[in-house]
């Protein structure tokens, strides 16, 4: 009995990281110093193929003002992703953006890419602001951005 | 209970109101300049002629704004990032680079969220609230002051402090209740208290995907005059299955760039259209003179907040200390003050010393303070006086009927 326990419980251990999502995924932007209100982001993921899989965080709470991050607001809105618990308030020019986010860790060094579209209003609309290839070798890496973000990091 | 209405929000919220006012007057001249300085179109362009214009000017056209003044300007792949132009709506021609006057973006930002993201668009929210709450209490305190509606128009007796804030109110109180109403509802649509203002069509999930036809032969375009369009997203450069996004005063669709299709045009709820004509409203975009007479108003509000305090501190030091008051269920005599401007606190103090040195248990209150039970009481004493345009004191005439049978009560058994 104390046998099967035991074996019960090496298994969940062994198990469970297949099923679950990274620990302290930790999504951090830097905004560039532009000149204007502040930016909605748009930050999801890119399957191997380029196609979209998923949304991971959203700056910015306006619907009317979501759809201007125009690629993002295409693929996920026929993807039918709810964005509920993943957004949060747009950010100004010079800020930083730190947050907890899910990805699953199955999805690391699997062909995957994330994105980042941003847009401002009396401004521009950028699609892949900034782009970082998903690998565990990519953790903490500090890409630039393009646009408006000035750099963007994610740490595993 | 009125004037502590206005009072109370007046001191509390003084500061913030009268400093929206002011960012929100400096922010009234931009439909104003702009008015004066944008070239309106002398020839009627349709959206495709224009857009294809445009797109001959400038490479990798992002999209062509239509601003309310009737400017249009265009954003393009400048090289390093987006660049912005100022464009001819007549010919399409570009007049010159275009950026927002650093001035007014500073001020919109100041304006809607004292550059504090969320929590300064609540103080933002807030202080249109106090506003609402101070115009309104104002106003009815103004009703009385003057002896009714029929008055409004009267000219306000007072003190100088007293007559500026009475007649700058007047002049500014539409304006304000305008201001701040439109602002409350802008601001309860950037909670979401308000259901999402706009319609969002979703993106076609089939477009044509063939060879993009030139703009200007797209029908959904030529269908739309420059003066209908507000917005044009073009399609992202080589993405066949990308299309025009097209946003027109009536409504938002997508356009297929290979087959000039409109594709899920959704009009404007109503919702919309009231937030658009609140917008326009409170902005003035659209609208400059009204804009214009906003920010004249919204000047007043420092000048009312500074009297406003001045006349409140000025009652406040003014306040009659009565010596020697017994309390309310000692006191023989009872003397109940009725007053708007203390002045007749100074007669209800004189005579309570006059009592008090005659050997009486004398009490003076307010008539507000009026207590359940005066058990000792042989004589009640009531001051009251005109008030404005010599009338008695409004709160007085108001609650009179609750306070003669009140009096009644005590009045009744000090008869012999």
């Amino acid at each position: 009995m104390k046998k099967l326990i035991t074996v019960l419980m090496l298994a969940t251990a062994l198990g469970t990281p297949t099923l679950a999502f990274a620990k302290d995924t930790k999504l951090s932007i830097q905004m560039s110093n532009y000149w204007g209100p502040p930016a909605y982001l748009a930050v999801y993921l890119n399957k191997p193929d380029g196609t979209f899989d998923s949304t991971v965080w959203v700056a910015g709470g306006q619907s009317r003002y979501q759809r201007d991050l125009r690629s993002w607001f295409r693929a996920a809105s026929s993807s039918n992703q709810r964005i509920d618990g993943i957004t949060g308030a747009s950010i100004g020019g010079g800020r930083t953006m730190q947050v907890d986010v899910n990805i699953a860790d199955s999805l690391i060094d699997a062909g995957y890419t994330l994105h980042v579209d941003s847009a401002v209003q009396d401004g521009g609309l950028v699609r892949d602001d900034a782009v970082l290839k998903l690998t565990q070798a990519n953790s903490g890496t500090v890409v630039a951005g393009r646009g408006y973000v000035g750099a963007l990091s994610v740490s595993f | 209970m009125l004037r502590r209405l206005h009072s109370a929000p007046g001191l509390v919220a003084g500061l913030i109101v009268a400093f929206m006012a002011i960012t929100g007057s400096v922010l009234s001249l931009q439909p104003v300049m702009d008015h004066f300085s944008v070239r309106s179109a002398t020839v009627a362009m349709n959206v495709a002629a224009l857009a294809n214009a445009v797109s001959t000017h400038l490479t990798g056209v992002e999209r062509i704004v239509h601003a309310a003044s009737g400017a249009v300007t265009a954003y393009y792949d400048g090289g390093k990032g987006v660049a912005a132009a100022l464009i001819d709506p007549a010919t399409g021609a570009v007049l010159g680079d275009y950026s927002p006057s650093p001035i007014f973006v500073f001020f919109t930002e100041l304006h809607r969220s004292l550059f504090l993201g969320m929590n300064g668009r609540f103080a933002s929210g807030m202080s249109a609230l106090a506003l609402i709450v101070l115009a309104v209490s104002g106003m009815l305190l103004l009703v009385r002051r003057l002896g009714g509606w029929q008055n409004i128009f009267v000219t306000a007796k007072g003190t100088t402090s007293q007559r500026l804030h009475v007649e700058l109110a007047r002049i500014a109180i539409i304006g304000l209740l305008v201001s701040s109403l439109t602002g409350g509802y802008m601001s309860l649509t950037s909670f979401g208290v308000i259901a999402s203002t706009s319609s969002v069509g979703q993106f076609p999930v089939s477009v044509d995907g063939g060879t993009p036809a030139p703009i200007s032969s797209l029908n959904a375009l030529q269908a739309v005059p420059l003066a209908d369009l507000r917005e044009l997203v073009f399609p992202y450069a080589g993405d066949r299955t990308d299309v025009f996004t097209l946003t027109t005063a009536s409504g938002q669709g997508y356009v297929d760039q290979a087959t000039g299709a409109l594709l899920n045009f959704t009009p404007n709820s109503v919702g919309q259209s009231i937030y658009e004509t609140l917008y326009m409203l409170h902005t003035g975009q659209g609208l400059w003179w009204f804009g214009a007479l906003l920010g004249l108003a919204a000047l007043c509000v420092p000048v009312l907040a500074g009297t406003g305090t001045f006349i409140w501190w000025l009652r406040r030091r003014n306040q009659i200390k009565v010596a020697n008051n017994a309390g309310a269920r000692h006191a023989d005599t009872v003397i109940l003050v009725g007053s708007e401007g203390n002045s007749t606190w100074g007669f209800a103090q004189v005579l309570h010393q006059a009592l008090v040195d005659q050997a009486h248990q004398v009490h003076t209150g307010a008539m507000n303070d009026l207590a359940v039970d005066y058990p000792a009481a042989r004589h009640l004493l009531v001051l009251a006086a005109t008030y404005g345009g010599g009338y008695g004191r409004p709160e007085d005439r108001d609650h009179g009927a609750r306070q003669h049978d009140a009096l009644n009560q005590y009045v009744k058994p000090l008869r012999p």
